[in-house]
């Protein structure tokens, strides 16, 4: 056995050592002659040396024997072959570099997609035996991963199935440094949360149960943190263990770092610190999840399963034990999920090998569309070249039949042919794979949104190659082996016969290129639509009235919670804040708002009006003139001002569909409504509708608070500034002035409205632009493809034009004999491309907004591009022919 | 080709013989060649086209070493040695070889 392992290697490394090994052969050879001359001439023989030759018989043939031994013949033969399709590629370089760019773009392009893939959905936490972790969820219902702290510490005691229970929270933390405050991403994390993971820091401790008090360990406060952290903070400074920071104005000393591949149990974060989770009151002031109890659901749990249990057992002993659990972490008896009974919900264990992450349910949609449409480019791609290559093979038909004559076999052949898509496969690959990573960040850069970053590890693992790997035989495979098979097929004297016939008429009808180039035709035709479909779709959403005007206007997020100000005090800030900035220039207008429309949170409660049942409205709370800075117009009444205050009576102003909701009957101003803690506000204005949570959603009904009213503790609010000038010059000025009114808080970073919009409808934008783009490129590839099989026809039809010419044909008729051969392609690629897309397009209808999936219009425009196209693609051709000196064409024959 | 007066070899027996030339010691191909030669008393004749692919191949699979030496008459010439693989599988062939010439002994002499 290990002989043959040992002959096949040594023979494999003989083709490196070929120079060496000739050599050798050769001097052996010498020396055998040599002797046995040495011996014929001792017998007295006088022609000694021709004898010892005559023996030897062919010194080639043995020669070619021993090599054999000493490298494989199949290996031989490849590199052979190689040599020869290299060759054959530099011969034609118009087809070698459109063959190159599209393999390179339709594998880039996959792979880059696939990579996105990997790393939010394939790739395992970088952790010891991630397949032994789990996540634990609540049952039924959409958000049930976030869990509350009791029902956490219910499950922390199941130790009959898990080693590990572990929690964590995701948590922007305020850090102090020596140019003010800064925010880091952060997680909070219970005591077993590293011990779960089986991670061992790179320097100094991790966190551990006795970190995880209230207040800290026995050395105070501690934290860890990333090594990026370490990183770019540090320097990567060993001594950085024990060194203080303050964080949320509490004193944290760093316990140690984590290592380098880990970026925390939740993927498409990147969080920089780690905190303990019981110092979550100390660090959330003047919130306490903590202490909130049943009530606040914030925590993500994850396990580690006990040594020979099962992820089933484990499942089938929490769906058990979930009614225990419930009752003896949520003792009020009411509580439960709208919708559904108290009864019906369990505890759920899912695999938690890829960890845990809220970017998987946002993005496996609009991920698995891309990869598919990619997937597209790359056969539409792959049967292009298959398309080209045949006629490529059709021109070489004198070659091949020669070579079949002196004696090549058929399997050879095709051997010969496939290795030169396996060379273009090959290069196409390298090339797409080295731009893949670059392709990967750029879509996650364009992907990601300024207030909702995410990040994950796109980097090429295993599966990433495998996957690039079989992309790359997929494309040799489909776009050798057809003309292969074709040019090799028939009989040899036919081909013989054909190749230099001047009469090519069967090899011209021949179905199997033009259904190839008709089926690209359609799948072209399905991605335009789709393509159209999406930005269609997201111009109608761009039209969608929000109920404001964002132009010019920016929002400052101000971070009040973390400063010592509130009540009456705060409201002065604000106002403060708010009268310096109008001096700001540029500054036009500026007011407050608690949640700033499409900003992915909300607030949702109930109100009624005296004596009604309560109804369910969203709520907000701004301050003065803040529907006049956003230009959204006052229906009736007026706005807040500043002296709605503590000390006034509590007013309230509704939009147009709460005022419908609450007072369906009666004009709302003056009247009363009450809210769930049996505070009653009068009503003073009414407003138009504006888009709340989303674009998509009908206006919410609203309901508005005043500023100076809002009873949560240091509640935080957003500047609304609307500039009449670029937002260049009055930033830096407003970030001024917010430093100089409140110092204690970080500088606020700066967006506008438009971007905030534009970033509501990110995946959709992102989507249609990738979408147009791929369609582009397939509408180009397919135009090549039209083209290049046309002129390869046309080409070899000079002869039969010239005579048609000599006859008396025009330029027209010969323009129309040569496009009739695509006409037929495109006009069958465009039928079975419609009725594609009306199968296949159904599928993105959920991706689209009051667009129909059959649109006409978009379904005939994608018809249009595509006549447009193959009209393009086939008169170049034509037009040449058409030029033809017909004296010349029939001579060339 | 190859000379048709003198006895072809049974097949399959060339590496044996090949091995079995070696156990005296390190040779070069062509005493090889001799040494089949003159010990079937002229009956085998070993081809050269033949002779040097199986040395190689026998090389390749770990049963022969190969050095570059210096020949009788002082020419330079690649000598073949038996290593200890090789030693155990001309032990094996050999007593393979004699229990089958038996048997076809035997089943020739039945009358």
């Amino acid at each position: 056995m290990w002989q043959d392992v040992r002959e096949r290697i040594l023979r494999f490394m003989g083709i490196f050592r070929r120079k060496r090994i000739e050599s050798e052969m050769s001097e052996e050879l010498a020396f055998h002659l040599a002797m046995r001359q040495e011996k014929y001439a001792k017998q007295g023989e006088d022609d000694a040396l021709d004898h010892a030759r005559r023996d030897l018989g062919s010194v080639q043939k043995w020669k070619e024997a021993t090599r054999d031994v000493q490298r494989p013949r199949w290996l031989e033969d490849f590199l052979r072959d190689i040599k020869l399709a290299a060759r054959m590629l530099r011969k034609s370089p118009a087809f070698t570099t459109v063959a190159l760019l599209t393999l390179a773009l339709a594998i880039g392009a996959n792979t880059a997609i696939f990579s996105l893939m990997n790393g939010l959905l394939l790739r395992p936490l970088p952790v010891p035996h991630p397949d032994r972790l789990v996540n634990i969820r609540l049952q039924p219902g959409q958000f049930g991963y976030a869990l509350c702290h009791p029902l956490f510490q219910s499950l922390e005691k199941r130790t009959e199935v898990f080693s590990d229970v572990f929690a964590f929270a995701y948590h922007t933390f305020q850090v102090r440094g020596p140019d003010g405050i800064a925010r880091v991403n952060g997680t909070l994390v219970s005591g077993q949360y590293f011990h779960g993971l089986q991670l061992s820091a790179q320097l100094g401790r991790l966190l551990n149960p006795s970190d995880d008090h209230p207040g800290g360990g026995s050395n105070g406060p501690v934290i860890v943190i990333s090594d990026r952290f370490w990183r770019t903070q540090y320097g990567s400074d060993p001594q950085v263990i024990g060194r203080k920071i303050i964080i949320d104005n509490v004193a944290f000393s760093i316990a140690g770092v984590t290592p380098s591949t880990f970026s925390g149990a939740e993927v498409g974060t990147r969080p920089d610190i780690f905190a303990p989770l019981s110092l979550e009151p100390l660090l959330d002031a003047p919130y306490d999840s903590i202490k909130s109890g049943w009530r606040a659901w914030w925590l993500q749990v994850g396990a580690r399963l006990r040594e020979g249990v099962s992820q089933q057992q484990a499942g089938a002993y929490l769906q058990t034990s979930s009614q225990q659990i419930l009752d003896a972490s949520i003792p009020n008896r009411e509580w439960g999920i709208p919708g559904h009974k108290r009864s019906e919900l369990f505890l759920k264990v899912e695999p938690g090998m890829t960890g845990f992450s809220y970017l998987r349910l946002r993005f496996v949609k609009p991920l698995s569309a891309l990869m598919a449409l990619v997937g597209i480019v790359l056969l539409i791609a792959c049967l292009n070249l298959a398309t080209l290559n045949l006629g490529r093979s059709a021109a070489r038909a004198r070659e091949i039949a020669a070579r079949c004559a002196l004696g090549a076999s058929r399997g050879r052949l095709i051997r010969q042919l496939l290795t030169e898509s396996l060379l273009l496969a090959i290069m196409g690959t390298l090339l797409g794979f080295a731009l893949s990573p670059l392709a990967s960040s750029a879509l996650m850069a364009f992907l990601n949104t300024e207030q909702d970053p995410w990040y994950f590890d796109v980097a090429p693992d295993l599966r990433v190659l495998a996957f690039t790997a079989a992309a790359a035989i997929f494309a040799t495979v489909l776009t050798g082996i057809a003309p292969a098979l074709r040019s090799t097929g028939r009989d040899l004297e036919a081909r013989i016969r054909e190749a230099s016939a001047s009469l090519r008429a069967a090899e011209r009808r021949s179905l199997l290129p033009r259904v190839l180039l008709g089926l690209e035709v359609s799948l072209a035709l399905v991605l335009v639509a789709g393509a159209g479909l999406l930005g269609y779709s997201l111009v109608r959403l761009h039209e969608i009235p929000p109920g404001f005007d964002a132009r010019g206007v920016i929002l400052f997020p101000l971070e009040m919670d973390k400063q010592s100000r509130d009540g009456d005090p705060l409201a002065a800030t604000y106002r403060q804040t708010s009268q310096e900035l109008a001096q700001a220039p540029g500054v036009v207008e500026t007011s407050f708002v608690m949640i700033p429309p499409l900003s992915n949170a909300s607030i949702y409660a109930g109100f009624n009006a005296p004596g009604q049942p309560p109804k369910e409205a969203y709520m907000n709370s701004v301050g003065p003139a803040y529907f006049r800075t956003m230009r959204t117009p006052l229906v009736a009444g007026r706005e807040f001002q500043w002296s709605d205050n503590s000390a006034s009576e509590q007013v309230t102003i509704l939009n147009e569909a709460a005022a419908h909701l609450l007072f369906p009957a009666a004009n709302a101003i003056g009247q009363q409504i009450v809210d769930e803690d049996k505070h009653t506000y009068r009503v003073i204005g009414v407003v138009g509708d504006t888009k709340y949570t989303s674009l998509r959603n009908v206006a919410e009904p609203t309901v508005y608070q005043a500023l100076a009213q809002n009873v949560r503790p240091r509640q935080s609010y957003v500047v609304v500034a609307r500039l009449n000038g670029p937002a260049v010059r009055s930033v830096p000025a407003v970030r001024a002035i917010i430093h100089r009114v409140a110092p204690d808080i970080p500088l606020p970073a700066a967006m506008s409205l438009v971007t905030r919009i534009d970033e509501s409808l990110a995946t959709e934008r992102v989507m249609a632009t990738l979408a147009l783009f791929f369609a582009g490129v397939a509408l180009l590839i397919t135009g090549i493809g039209l083209y290049g099989a046309l002129a390869y026809a046309t080409a070899r039809r000079t002869g039969e034009i010239g005579i048609r010419m000599a006859l008396g044909a025009r330029a027209p008729d010969i323009v129309g004999v040569v496009c009739r051969e695509n006409v037929g392609i495109a006009l069958g690629g465009c039928t079975a491309g419609v009725a594609m897309s009306l199968v296949v397009l159904r599928s993105i209808g959920s991706f689209l907004y009051s667009t129909s999936p059959r649109n006409p219009m978009v379904l005939f425009s994608a018809v249009l591009a595509l006549v447009v196209v193959a009209a393009i693609a086939s008169y170049l051709p034509a037009a040449r022919a058409a030029r033809v000196d017909p004296i010349s064409a029939i001579r060339h024959e | 080709m190859g000379d048709q007066k003198t006895g072809e070899l049974v097949p399959g027996t060339l590496d044996m013989l090949i091995l079995k030339a070696l156990a005296r010691g390190p040779m070069h191909g062509y005493s090889v060649a001799e040494f089949i030669h003159e010990r079937s008393h002229d009956v085998l004749r070993v081809e050269e086209g033949a002779l040097y692919p199986a040395l190689h191949r026998l090389e390749l699979r770990g049963l022969l070493s190969s050095e570059w030496g210096v020949s009788e008459n002082n020419r330079r010439a690649k000598f073949y040695q038996l290593t200890a693989t090789g030693r155990r599988e001309l032990a094996s062939e050999a007593e393979r070889w004699t229990r089958l010439s038996v048997a076809i002994g035997h089943v020739m002499q039945t009358t």
